[in-house]
């Protein structure tokens, strides 16, 4: 059986929290513990917060986010209208690097990548862009 | 986010309570460069209160940091909960921050470089 949760809402900063409190919510009734729901929280308000500033960039549009449990992973779909573009591609930082030599940026998806076990990309023939970010609820485990 | 602003001395202290993230940086930022702007670049950030951090929320205090460091000063941190530990230690960005137990600690601290 799959369970699915909807959720459109306005893409704009003030809105990072109302979206997070509803991953944490219906992943924890998934059956997800502390840091699991950690991780997709955190997840989101990141691919979220790009959508709005790099995406939209002040422009109104709206960001539909699905939590859905599929056997024994927790899968969270964020879509939008914005121009089309792959943050998976975006290098990861180096995090190695002084304080002085690190360049901005690009710690929101070396997050993602870190907490979550699989994040991919597509564009939709109508037009969105389409991330789903999936956490597994056994085996596996990150972060 | 709740934020406090305090002094001891000639360190501005904020205290932030609640979840920091791309929509709650504009003051802080703004409050960190007017610190900075007005010749106080000895901050103390108090995270107790914070069990939530992003990325634009973190860059926004290495921004502070290196500002205060321009400036001949430093930008303390203390008391953060694990949840912002974890995003700290995952950029290893709780070597480049001095990090404190909590704030009679910190405040100790820049005394003992004035």
């Amino acid at each position: 059986m799959v369970m699915i949760e909807h959720l459109e809402i306005t893409a704009k900063l003030d809105n990072l929290s109302t979206m997070r409190d509803f991953v944490e919510q219906q992943a924890k009734q998934f059956g997800a513990n502390e840091r699991q729901a950690f991780a997709l929280i955190l997840s989101v308000d990141e691919a979220a917060t790009n959508v709005i500033n790099y995406g939209y960039r002040g422009n109104p549009g709206l960001l539909e986010i699905d939590v859905e449990r599929e056997q024994e992973t927790l899968i969270v779909t964020l879509k939008d209208s914005a121009p089309a573009f792959d943050p998976t591609t975006i290098p990861a930082p180096d995090v190695s690097l002084p304080l002085e030599a690190r360049q901005p940026g690009g710690l929101g998806i070396h997050f993602i990548r870190q907490f979550l076990d699989k994040f991919s990309y597509q564009r939709s023939a109508d037009g969105k862009n389409i991330l789903t970010m999936k956490k597994y609820l056994t085996k596996g485990e990150k972060a | 986010m709740e934020i406090i602003k305090k002094t001891s001395g000639s360190i501005a202290i904020l205290q932030l309570k609640g979840r920091f993230d791309a929509h709650e940086v504009a003051p802080v930022a703004a409050w960190m460069q007017t610190q900075v702007d007005a010749g106080l670049a000895q901050v103390l950030i108090d995270l107790e209160g914070v069990n939530f951090i992003d990325s634009t929320a973190l860059s926004s205090l290495v921004r502070g940091l290196k500002h205060c460091r321009e400036k001949g000063g430093e930008l303390r941190l203390c008391n953060l909960q694990q949840p912002v530990r974890v995003i700290f230690e995952l950029t290893r960005l709780d070597k480049a921050f001095s990090i404190y137990a909590d704030q009679a600690t910190a405040l100790a601290a820049f005394q003992n470089i004035e």
